[in-house]
Parts: structure tokens; C-alpha cells; sequence
């Protein structure tokens, strides 16, 4: 059968075809990249496609997602029969603990879901229901990042405040980057040829932009380091991560603030951005600086390093000891001076790093990168929240017992 | 005789040491309060130097405990913003006195001093950097007995740098590494609401929560007075309750609860502050009370046990310092009965000895 996964991002759109005959046995045969979606400036969107051998770039203007997954589907439709589309919605709040078929029950719900994350969800419902106008016919599926934290203990997601005020919003922790942490999941369990629900897995997924740790434990996570919204936990490209919440409301009543402006500062102006005052990249960081920007840049990179390893220590308790250490997405797979810094002295808790190894990673391809005697395997994992998705549809087809359509 | 002052928000306390005598008492924060404590201590004899406890001296008190003069009460008084209503107290009474008994030493008790050391990628928020001159950092709180902690166990650990977690189990439980007699990790933050939940605030939060209240019509000192004074066990257990009751008073399961968010915030925390100091050779545990929290020690313990910390059979209490690690233990634990007050006037006597000296 195959699979076709729509997966959005803040201004792109990727799509693969999968040719899957069973979760063992998957091939991409068609992927392509819709960029700068919805994005005003100089220079125009674009659609990539690769299929099969063949390579094309379609300049074209796409003001949102919804156009860019009608102008994908639309090309795909006449060369590739698709069995079934499968989704990304980033945020299922409590109304969903796992993948699900569309369907009108399916929907409803997932409009409730629109606020919970108002930059990611609007996006993904335009793509799903594009793709139902276009394609009434096909079975399409929906997977969620937050699904993968929906076993997390009430003593990791609960915050100490009055039910009153947490239970009409059900403001708790909901964690997000569940896709690739179940990616990271299945990929140890493949590497390490064991079941990975008997591993006790740390995983770090840096991103470009959003980053993120999790524990896990008996194949689900038992903590992370987002909360209610993507705005907690490490310190990110331009996200503050933990600060004290009290001085947001210091930073309001004392110095006036407009909640939206401050809002606006901690998501987009903070983190490494924030620190360095001129890039929210860490590559820029790590280059050589300017005399005038060293210093805020290497404060930057302590920083965005000493809270990773804050939370490697905090998960490593929880866990009671863990027997794998897990880098993911491009900062995790593509930055050997993050991992190196790390994963320094951190033998106390059984964490050696192959140094000579991990400098020559060239992040192509899953790897080990623990010394040979190091009691934590160290591992680096490309993320493919693309291929998960697929899986998850296999998986929900087997289910059903719906193999046809 | 050496007096000693120290406010919560009710109360100004005063305790008077005389050699190993403590005697305190305390005078409601009334109109009047300057002129009734000084009526209570007016009949005080041969007082030889008087000490002041600052809750917050925010960048501008550097030393945890000095000399006030005519000169740098200038300093306190510029302080009081940081925390207006213990600071403002601080600094009334301190100015009452100078003037009253100018022949006499004076001296400030810094809480946050301490931890000014703190490294800077850890005492910094990840925000612009241009908003650092809004004094946007880590505080940290309980210097002066976290300092103290540290050095009471310094001679029992053989071991170079010395890597220690202090674990101050008050009220509000307070958790900081010292490495070497340095510290480089607090749990308190900005505030002491950051880090562990306590009796009524809420700890680590996501703080966009408080832009939804704000949003739905909550003024800010509401979201304020609800974060510090109405979450934490308030919050879970529905009334007022003392961390010694959350541990081991009678059972129910709210308050199993409570006591579970309560230790795995904990041992979190002792976690994660091991990476800054690369390695962990001892946890001291330090309150009033330290006899009500045994069990939890133990506990809170046996969650190490992946790095090689062993509890003893029985916990040796023949020596001041409650030692709670077996022999072959790799991590050594410990247990104090800390004293606010004993700790003051030691940090007064010392001062005093140097001064003397010189």
C-alpha cells in the first residue's frame, strides 16, 4: 500500500510517499518540500519534489499550507494510487492518547484542539481538510506529538495550583516532540537489537528551533521538559525555557509590559538569540565571533549546554540510572561540540563519550558513540517524524484489520 | 550580650545570646512596632553588638555578613525594593539603632550574599541580555545557613574539590550545590517560588499560564498572591498544612500524593544539580526539625542507590552531625539541627574575632 504523510511546519510543508508492504518493509518513493509557505518577501515560495529518480522545483505562490498541500496533491494524484493519508497535528490535548482515523467524530474534537497550540493546529486541520475536499475517498489518519507523554505520572505533569484554576483549562504538562521521541524509541529498540521497553532512554531532541528531553521508561515517557506550551525547559533557539515564573509578573507590574509584548519576548527574542544578541543559531554561536560578541556568545552556549545536562542529571534520578543516552534532530545529530560539551564529566552517573568519534560523526545514519566500556550507550539518531508517521498508520491499520481500504 | 533581629511579614523576632544562651521574642508589626521593640529591649544591659538579617540584598550586598556604618547604611536603604515588605523592616530597625547605640558594632546578615558566586550560566535567565540591568537573576535564598552547612560537613569529607548538595528542609525546602565552599546551583530562582512546591506556593510552573489568567481579567497582584500563597500543598490538599504533616501525619490520599509530588521534585533536584559539579561526594540535610524528617532522608536516599549511596543500618546520631551513609557507601549523608540564630551570632563572632585581630 501506499502511505502519504503530509507534515507541516511554522513555514514549510514536507510530504513523502511510502511504498509499505509491513512495518518491516518501507521505502520512500516520493518526498518533496514546500518552502517559505505563507512567507512575504523578496524571494518566492517554492515546492521540491523528488520522485523516483526525478527532481523538480515548482516556483510558486502559496500563501498558505492548505495551497501547498492542494498543489501536492494535485500532482501526485495521476501518478501514485495512495492508500491512505496520514498527519501531524502537534498538540491532542486530553482528547487524544494515540493516532486516529478522520472521521466526523475526529474532527470535532480536533477543532478543540485548535487553541491548545494556535500557531500548529489551525495549519494541520487546513492540510486535513484539503486533502478531504480533494481526495474524499481516502482514508486519511491523524498522529499526535503529545500523544507520546499521555502516560506521564501525575507527580511529572501536575502544577501545585488550585484545581479551580488548572481543571476548567486542564492546564497541566503535556510535553511535545512525541513523534520523535517514538521515533528515538524504535530506533534503539532496531540498533541495540533488543526490546526497548526494558531500556531506561534519556532523549535529547535539539532542533533548530524547538528542543527538548525526555524519560523514558517501559517504552513511554515518564517526564519532559515542555510543559502546558513549548516554552519550557531548555533553552532554546529564541525560547527562554525555565525561568522563575514570578518574573513575568515582576516584569509587568514594575516595568509596565504589555503581556503580549512580554509574551512575545520570551518566545521569540529569548533563548540563544536573547543571550547572544545577534543569532538564534548555535552554529553562528559556535564560529568565531567578533571580539565585541564573545563574550554574550559563549555565555549563550553555557548556558543553552548547562541546562541540557541540568536535565540529563534531574531524568537520570528519576529513572533511577539509565542504560542510553540519545541525541536527536539536526543540533543533536549535526553538532558534535554540543554532545562533546555535554557529555564532559559526566562519568559519575556512567556517561563516556568516544570523543574521536563523535567528531568524525558525519550524522548520515544511526550510530553509537559511548566508549566501549561506558555503562550508558551513547547514541545518535537522525530524527524522521515522517517515517513514524507512516509506521503509525500501519499500526492503526493492522488494528482495524482495514489492510485494503 | 549580642541582640539579634530578623521579620517575616506579622512579626519582628529578637533574640538575645549571651555565651551559649538564646532567648527570643518577637513583637507584632503594629503602627508602633519600632517604639515597642525598643521598649522590649530597652532594659537590655551590656548589649556589646547588635546584627540585622536582610532577606534580600539584591546585587548591591556583596559579603553575607558586615560592618553597617554611616556610610554604606545607604546600601541597605537602596535594598528595599528588592523585597519591600521584610526589607523595609530590616532597614527601620537597623536605622533606629545606629542612632540610638552609635558606640556599638553593627551588623548586616545578607541571605542572598551567598550566592552571588553563582556561576553565570547559572544564575541568568535565558531572556535579552539588555533587560540584565533590570536585575533579572538568580537570588537564591537561606545563604548564610547553606554556606554554614557546607563548611559544618567540610571536615568530614576527604575529598578534593568537595562536591555537596544542601538541603534545607524548612518550610520551604530549599536545595543548592557547593562545590569547594562555592555554590553553583540554587533551586530558589528569582523568587523563592521557583523550584520545589511549599506549604502555599507552587514551584516550577509553565509560565504562560500566567498569561492566560492574565487574559481571562486576573490582575497580576491576584496571579501574584494565588502562585505564592495559594498553591503547593494548599493547592493539592485544599488547606493550610506543614511539610512535617504532608510527610508523616495522618494518611489519605491527597496527602500520599502531596508527599509523592513532593519527593520526586526532590530527588529531581539533588539530580540535577550533580552535572555542575561533576560528581556528588555528600548530601547534607539541615532544618529545626531535623529529628521529624529521618524517614524521608532515608528515602529520599534510597533513590541514589543507582550511584552507590547505601544507607546504614541505623543512623549514627552520637555525634552532632547525624551520619546516615553505610561504610562502603560511595556517597556520604548527613543530617543537622540547624539553628538560625545560633548561626547569626557565630557569623557575628567571627566577624567580630577579625575585627579584633586587626
Amino acid at each position: 500500500m501506499n502511505i502519504l504523510v503530509f507534515n507541516c511546519g511554522s513555514s514549510s510543508l514536507t510530504y513523502k510517499v511510502f511504498r509499505a508492504d509491513n512495518s518491516e518493509n518501507i521505502k520512500v518513493t516520493a518526498s518533496g518540500k514546500a518552502h517559505r509557505v505563507g512567507v512575504t518577501g523578496t524571494e518566492p515560495s517554492f515546492i521540491k519534489h523528488k520522485i523516483g529518480e526525478n527532481v523538480r522545483k515548482d516556483i510558486i505562490p502559496l500563501k498558505t499550507h492548505k495551497d501547498a498541500a492542494a498543489f501536492i496533491l494535485k500532482d501526485l494524484k495521476d501518478k501514485i494510487d495512495i492508500d491512505f493519508i496520514g498527519h501531524r497535528f502537534v498538540h491532542g490535548g486530553n482528547y487524544f492518547k494515540g493516532s486516529s482515523f478522520v472521521n466526523d467524530d475526529t474532527l470535532k474534537k480536533l477543532e478543540l484542539c485548535l487553541p491548545l497550540a494556535p500557531l500548529h493546529n489551525p495549519v494541520s486541520l487546513g492540510v486535513i481538510n484539503e486533502c478531504r475536499r480533494t481526495l474524499p475517498d481516502i482514508k486519511q489518519y491523524v498522529t499526535f506529538d503529545s500523544a507520546f507523554h499521555s502516560r506521564l505520572p501525575a507527580v511529572a505533569f501536575t502544577y501545585a495550583l488550585p484545581a479551580v484554576i488548572t481543571e476548567p483549562m486542564n492546564y497541566r504538562k503535556y510535553g511535545f516532540h512525541g513523534l520523535s521521541y517514538l521515533n528515538v524509541l524504535l530506533e534503539t529498540g532496531r540498533f541495540l537489537k533488543t526490546n526497548p521497553e526494558k531500556l531506561k532512554i534519556i532523549a535529547c531532541h535539539l532542533g533548530t528551533g524547538g528542543a527538548s528531553i525526555a524519560a523514558i521508561k517501559n517504552g513511554h515517557s515518564i517526564d519532559t521538559s515542555m510543559g502546558y506550551s513549548p516554552l519550557t525547559g531548555l533553552v532554546m533557539s529564541t525560547r527562554c525555557g525555565d525561568i522563575d515564573p514570578m518574573l513575568t509578573i515582576y516584569l509587568m507590574s514594575t516595568y509596565g509590559y504589555r503581556p503580549d509584548d512580554l509574551l512575545d519576548l520570551l518566545t521569540k527574542k529569548s533563548g540563544l538569540l536573547g543571550i547572544s544578541g545577534f543569532s538564534s543559531d548555535i552554529r553562528d554561536i559556535l564560529k568565531n565571533i567578533s571580539e565585541e560578541d564573545r563574550e554574550q556568545a559563549e555565555q549563550a552556549f553555557s548556558m543553552y549546554i548547562c541546562r541540557i545536562r541540568k536535565y540529563i542529571g534531574g531524568y537520570i534520578a528519576a529513572l533511577g540510572g539509565a542504560d542510553v543516552l540519545v541525541f536527536t534532530d539536526d543540533i543533536g545529530v549535526y553538532n558534535w561540540q554540543v554532545r562533546e560539551k555535554v557529555c564532559q564529566s559526566m562519568d559519575w552517573c556512567g556517561i563516556a563519550l568516544d570523543n574521536d568519534a563523535n567528531r568524525i560523526f558525519n550524522g548520515q545514519q544511526i550510530a553509537g558513540l559511548s566508549k566501549e566500556n561506558s555503562p550508558v550507550n551513547i547514541l545518535c539518531i537522525p530524527a524522521d517524524e515522517e517515517r513514524v508517521i507512516c509506521l503509525e498508520g500501519i499500526n492503526l491499520t493492522n488494528k482495524t484489520g482495514d489492510k485494503s481500504r | 550580650m549580642i541582640l539579634l533581629f530578623d521579620s517575616d511579614t506579622v512579626c519582628l523576632h529578637w533574640c538575645k545570646v549571651e555565651g551559649e544562651n538564646f532567648s527570643a521574642g518577637k513583637c507584632e508589626l503594629r503602627s508602633n512596632w519600632i517604639q515597642a521593640v525598643a521598649q522590649d529591649t530597652n532594659n537590655f544591659d551590656k548589649v556589646e553588638a547588635i546584627g540585622y538579617f536582610l532577606h534580600h540584598g539584591g546585587e548591591i550586598i556583596k559579603e553575607n555578613t558586615g560592618f553597617l556604618s554611616a556610610e554604606n547604611i545607604k546600601q541597605l536603604q537602596n535594598c528595599v525594593g528588592f523585597l519591600p515588605e521584610l526589607n523595609d523592616i530590616t532597614a527601620k530597625t537597623a536605622g533606629y539603632y545606629m542612632e540610638k547605640l552609635p558606640k556599638i558594632p553593627h551588623i548586616l546578615l545578607c541571605d542572598t550574599a551567598f550566592f552571588l558566586d553563582l556561576p553565570a550560566e547559572v544564575s541568568s535567565y535565558a531572556v535579552p541580555y539588555r533587560l540584565s540591568d533590570k536585575g533579572l537573576r538568580r537570588y537564591g535564598r537561606d545563604g548564610l545557613l547553606h554556606q554554614w552547612a557546607s563548611k559544618q560537613i567540610k571536615p568530614l569529607i576527604n575529598k578534593k574539590p568537595q562536591k555537596i548538595i544542601c538541603v534545607y528542609l524548612d518550610e520551604h525546602t530549599n536545595i543548592t550545590a557547593v562545590k569547594d565552599g562555592l555554590p553553583v546551583e540554587s533551586s530558589m530562582g528569582f523568587t523563592p517560588t521557583e523550584g520545589i512546591l511549599s506549604g502555599t506556593s507552587c514551584g516550577d510552573i509553565d509560565p504562560t499560564i500566567i498569561f492566560y489568567l492574565h487574559s481571562m481579567g486576573m490582575p497580576l497582584g491576584e496571579i501574584n498572591q494565588l502562585l505564592s500563597g495559594q498553591s503547593g500543598f494548599m493547592a493539592i490538599l485544599g488547606e493550610k498544612t506543614d511539610l512535617f504533616d504532608v510527610i508523616s501525619g495522618k494518611r489519605n490520599e491527597k496527602k500520599d500524593f502531596a508527599r509523592e509530588i513532593y519527593l520526586y521534585n526532590v530527588i529531581k533536584y539533588i539530580g540535577g544539580f550533580i552535572p555542575m559539579l561533576g560528581g556528588l561526594d555528600a548530601i547534607v540535610f539541615f532544618s529545626e526539625k531535623i529529628e521529624k524528617f529521618e524517614s524521608l532522608i532515608v528515602e529520599i536516599c534510597k533513590k541514589f542507590q543507582f550511584l552507590g549511596l547505601k544507607v546504614g543500618d541505623e543512623t549514627n546520631k552520637s555525634q552532632q552531625i547525624w551520619n546516615f551513609a553505610d561504610k562502603t557507601s560511595a556517597i556520604n549523608v548527613f543530617g543537622m539541627k540547624s539553628n538560625k540564630w545560633q548561626v547569626m551570632a557565630c557569623q557575628i563572632q567571627a566577624l567580630l574575632n577579625q575585627g579584633a585581630q586587626k
